[in-house]
């Protein structure tokens, strides 16, 4: 009787036989495997399996707890959702990479070592970067790359940070880190919030997954930040900077978002926001928090999987990908529609969906450890995300001005495969037991009392109430544009309006708050971030990097090496050859430079050492 | 006066004896063979080139059980220890895979003559020559023999002008470099009063180091093996080499030469001039920085996928200067590990770009690749196997091969040659992508018909086996970083 058996395993050697497949043969094949997977999770005990000595270290594949089984759980269930949701897809590259993903992310999960982390962390990578270039097109090439130069970015930052810690310590075992602030411990750090897409380190995200493929960017959602949480739960619990950093995210993603018209970076956007609750959680250490992390990022990866795919259904029906074209499909499309709204009101933490089981945790936490301000600014990005993900967005995709686009539901695969996620969103909602119970630490919390729902229905009514009233303002526009007249114009607004409303603001005026905060200046302010700040710079930081480095390098070798050494040693063999008369030779007047340049070479070493 | 006898062990250089006695025979057999048969000779080399093989494993014992070792003999000329071995079958390997890639090349040519055979075998003797000598004028017997061989083999597809070139400009450079070697032996006997390589260490331990001959000729031995390696700034002949010179050639030299090379390098440096080591490490740090990243950077505007293997071949001795630096056991044995590596990774992608390159080697350019993951993808899934390997991405032996060598230089303490080392990596990446990128993202340009490629039995075999190597020594490392390590050089 075997033990325990990889999970990873059947995805990673199941990955290879997919080529040898096809159509019902391969449809069958690819459940199959993911439903073995999930039976074997659901079947594991917890200790430490699969120990092996590898050059003189100990590597273990298997270090099974209640922390890697929360995830291993929804992982695998994500991939069961995400197989079927991608059935109907026909290019085989794809299917094998997600393969390889899902099983890479999950060998990480399991990981009891750096190294075999790290070796998974890369291969997780590479993979995913194929769903965005699977899609083919020039802009989805370009977003790959950037994608994957990002992540080998904060691969070499962790692999800097696992050599360093290993000549520290002499020990490769994963797990809690000593925070001295030490080399080791923040390249580490900043290898897993590269992947956590933590900002500054985040355009990776919202560049790629808006361009990868609609069954691609699916999985995208799922794994690769959740594994960045899951081993910042494991690492760093109780880091400070994190709780920072959570927080700002969690509005920075909202802001952004707000102001998208395609609707998949939206949702990426989103997903930033997301993952800032868990990051958050992670900073604070506590076990509620952790707990809540933990609960978040299993919730999360269902509903925002349910999101992406409500919209990748509508693209794959429409072909169309931006807001402000889109608009009355719900006669059309009622099923997705329905499916989609349920993972609106989950990621916006509605009473009874699933995200209100877990978000409210964390923001619980946040209080418990007297953080006032967190806990409000993580409400704030809450209303906030209701806003563009559950009403703003639907509003506009299905019903809004009808726009004329005339189409039907997606294949039935499509929708099986969100059903089931919607039916867990909603079981999840109701029923929160079970997911308590694989959090890693005992829970004592009660997510339905009166306080918590009062509340958050509260703030999310205001919330629609805002919306409704500024639905104009809020219409999507193909390029929001922006001019040097937003200084005075809306400067010489938000003065005014201060000078109106002081007192109203400070008394609570709720409605008027909202009003200003989450429609009018967030708009205005956040409109201005993303053009100049995302866009530009760091997208541009990205695309300049890359484009110095080529124009650097062709300056190097055009100018350097043929212009300036060519030239120079051919003026020096013109004089020479002129006045040796040795014309003949000047046919390889190329090997005459090399030449130079080797004596020129010897001739600096030796004089290095002569004259030091 | 009394005549030194020298003590004769032959069984020391069998090896090398079985090799040159298969270079003579294929000599000799092609007068008696018909054209279809010429084939043959690249088997019969293969023949030796596996015997030899066994040889050398068996000589002397197994790896790790090294108490017979080293055998010193022909006066302390010559040496066998597990250094030397462990080089000895990276050579071997490498040869006997360009063999394999060589048998339908030379036919589609036009050019399949039992002297190429030959040549490449007198090569592998040379090569194995500077593994063995333990002597400065033995290593420079290698060194001559190795580049003799090789000259011809860069210029051997005679009607194509850019091999003829690329032959002229290699002998005229690898002349003038063999000046400086031979210029700095002579400076360096005439220091210590002796060209062994003991001696020398004995000598420089005892007296005077830091007397400027022998730091000049110390200098001068750097620039020849810098050039043999192709090392910033002596590497300009590798680009315009590896582009003229016939595909297998080129597989050829980017792999065994350069593995030799350093074999000698390090010998040399470590047997001979340790207690100079102060004095070399500066030397040799600047110029693994500058030949990583200017082997990189240049890489990076390359379209003709030979001339950028070749840029990542100059690239890919930086990165084993990295350890150079680190001098110690694990520096050493990660070099003789990384070798191992690269020989199948290397030969590997060029056995493709052969492949691709079809008949007059017309198809070297990054949009020729592209597609080809639909039409074949199993050429095409090797190729990605083997570029990923050589960017150091896991679970590959480039991988395992980067991480060994890197963490030997940081433990020295060469953080900042490190970080310099591993922004090279990601800028690499970058390249190697680009060739993956064609080959299954992009749909095939209008005028790129594939015509359909060719594969030999000699060739698929050569790429099974470097796929298998670059997958075992990347995912089971544990054996050969054990061997690696037993490879110490012994004093």
């Amino acid at each position: 009787m075997i033990e325990w058996f990889h999970p990873s395993l059947f995805f990673i050697f199941g990955a290879f036989l997919i080529p040898f497949l096809k159509d019902k043969v391969l449809k069958t094949y690819l459940i199959v495997i993911t439903v073995l997977a999930l039976i074997d999770v659901l079947l594991m005990s917890e200790g430490i399996y699969w120990k092996y000595s590898f050059i003189g270290n100990e590597i273990i594949f298997g270090n099974v707890d209640k922390l890697s089984l929360a995830f291993a759980y929804v992982f695998t269930i994500m991939a069961c959702i995400g197989v079927i949701y991608a059935l109907h897809v026909n290019d085989r590259g794809q299917h094998i990479a997600a393969f390889l993903y899902v099983g890479s992310s999950l060998g990480v999960i399991f990981a009891g070592d750096y190294f075999t982390l790290f070796v998974f962390w890369e291969i997780m990578a590479f993979a995913s970067a194929y769903l965005v270039f699977a899609k083919r097109e020039r802009v989805a090439i370009e977003a790959g790359f950037r994608y994957l130069l990002f992540h080998i970015f904060g691969g070499v930052c962790l692999l800097g940070g696992i050599i360093l810690h290993y000549i520290g310590t002499g020990s490769l075992l994963f797990g809690l880190i000593e925070k001295d602030g030490s080399l080791a411990f923040y390249l580490i750090l900043i290898g897993f919030i590269v992947n956590a897409a933590v900002p500054p380190l985040h355009a990776w995200l919202t560049d790629a997954y808006p361009e990868g493929t609609i069954t691609g960017s699916v999985f995208m959602s799922a794994y690769t930040t959740k594994t960045a949480v899951y081993v910042l739960v494991r690492a760093f619990p109780g880091t400070e900077a994190l709780v920072w950093l959570g927080t700002i995210m969690t509005l920075y993603g909202v802001m952004y978002a707000t102001l998208q018209s395609d609707f998949r970076r939206l949702l990426a956007y989103h997903i930033v926001s997301q993952v800032g609750y868990m990051v958050t959680g992670v900073g604070l250490g506590t076990e509620l928090a952790l707990n809540g992390s933990v609960s978040h990022a299993f919730t999360h990866i269902l509903y925002k999987g349910l999101l992406f795919m409500g919209a990748g259904s509508v693209i794959y029906m429409t072909g169309n990908r931006r807001l402000d074209q889109l608009g009355g499909i719900y006669k059309t499309m009622p099923i997705t529609m329905i499916l989609y709204m349920i993972a609106g009101f989950s990621i916006s933490a509605f009473p009874l969906f699933s995200g209100f089981v877990s978000k409210s945790m964390i923001v619980a936490a946040a209080s418990h450890d007297h953080r006032a301000i967190v806990a409000l600014l993580l409400i704030m990005a809450s209303s906030g995300t209701f806003l563009s993900t559950t009403l703003k967005l639907p509003y506009f995709m299905f019903f809004g001005k009808d726009s004329g686009i005339r189409t039907q539901e997606p294949p039935l695969n499509m929708l099986i495969g969100m059903g089931i996620a919607a039916f867990l969103c909603i079981a999840i909602g109701i029923f929160p037991g079970p997911l308590y119970a694989v959090l890693p630490h005992p829970v004592h919390f009660e997510p339905y009392t009166g306080d918590h729902v009062t509340g958050s229905l509260g703030i999310l009514m205001f919330t629609a109430l805002g919306f409704f009233m500024l639905i104009k303002r809020l219409e999507p526009h193909p390029t929001i544009s922006i001019d040097t007249d937003w200084f005075y114009r809306k400067g010489s607004n938000i003065f005014m309006w201060v000078a109106n409303n002081p007192i109203a603001a400070y008394e609570g005026y709720i409605g008027e708050i909202y009003n200003v905060w989450f429609t009018y200046l967030t708009l205005k302010f956040s409109d201005f971030l993303w053009r100049v700040f995302d866009s530009r710079i760091i997208d541009g930081a990205v695309n300049g990097v890359a484009r110095i480095y080529l124009i650097i390098t062709s300056f190097v070798w055009r100018i350097f090496d043929v212009r300036i050494i060519d030239g120079l040693v051919n003026d020096i063999a013109d004089f020479w050859m002129d006045f040796g008369g040795v014309a003949r030779f000047s046919q390889t007047g190329m090997v005459r430079n090399y030449a130079f340049f080797m004596l020129l070479g010897g001739g600096i070493l030796i004089s290095y050492y002569l004259f030091r | 006066m009394e005549i030194l006898i020298p003590t004769i062990n032959l069984e020391s250089i069998y090896p090398e004896i079985l090799i040159t006695v298969f270079a003579i025979l294929v000599l000799l057999l092609q007068v008696f063979t018909s054209l279809p048969g010429r084939k043959q000779l690249g088997y019969i080399s293969l023949t030796g080139i596996v015997l030899a093989s066994i040889i050398v494993l068996t000589q002397g014992g197994a790896f790790g059980e090294n108490t017979a070792l080293p055998i010193y003999s022909f006066s302390n000329l010559w040496v066998v220890d597990n250094f030397s071995r462990f080089f000895k079958l990276i050579i071997l390997i490498g040869t006997g895979l360009t063999v394999l890639i060589s048998i339908k090349y030379l036919k589609d040519e036009g050019i399949d003559h039992g002297e190429y055979y030959s040549l490449i075998l007198f090569t592998t003797i040379g090569m194995m020559i500077m593994a063995g000598g333990s002597d400065l004028i033995t290593i420079f017997l290698g060194i001559e023999l190795m580049s003799i061989s090789l000259y011809v083999l860069t210029g051997y597809t005679r009607k194509r002008l850019l091999s003829n070139e690329s032959s002229l400009k290699y002998f005229l450079l690898g002349s003038f470099a063999t000046c400086f070697l031979l210029y700095g032996i002579s400076l360096l006997y005439g220091a210590t009063g002796t060209t062994n390589l003991k001696g020398i260490s004995g000598f420089i331990s005892d007296a005077n180091f830091g007397s400027p001959v022998l730091i000049i000729g110390m200098v001068l031995l750097l620039i020849g093996f810098g050039f043999k390696v192709a090392s910033v700034p002596f590497h300009m002949w590798t680009p315009d080499v590896y582009e003229g010179a016939p595909a297998p050639i080129t597989a050829f030299m980017s792999a065994s030469p350069k593995a030799a090379a350093f074999a000698a390098f390090l010998r040399v440096f470590i047997e001979a001039l340790p207690s100079l080591q102060g004095v070399w490490v500066d030397i040799i740090w600047v110029l693994a920085a500058m030949t990583m990243t200017a082997g990189n950077v240049i890489a990076l505007v390359q379209d003709n996928v030979k001339r950028m293997l070749a840029y990542s071949s100059i690239a890919h001795a930086g990165y084993i200067l990295v350890a150079f630096i680190s001098t110690d056991k694990s520096g050493i044995a990660s070099i003789l590990y990384y070798m191992l590596a690269y020989t199948f990774m290397n030969i590997g992608a060029f056995a493709i770009v052969i492949i691709i390159g079809g008949k007059g080697e017309e198809k070297v350019h990054v949009k020729d690749y592209t597609g080809l993951g639909y039409r074949y993808p199993l050429t095409a899934a090797a190729m990605t196997l083997f570029l990923l390997s050589l960017t150091g991405i896991p679970p590959t032996a480039g991988f395992m091969g980067k991480l060994y060598l890197f963490s030997a230089a940081i433990k020295s303490g060469y953080v900042g040659l490190v970080t310099i080392a591993v922004l090279n990596s990601v800028i690499s990446l970058y390249y190697y992508l680009k060739i993956i990128v064609a080959m299954y993202l992009k749909e095939p340009e209008l005028d790129v018909a594939h015509d359909s490629l060719v594969f030999s039995p000699a060739m698929v075999i050569a790429l099974i086996i470097a796929v298998c190597g670059v997958l075992l020594v990347g995912i089971f490392p544990s054996p050969y970083i054990a061997m690696a390590q037993q490879s110490y050089i012994s004093f």
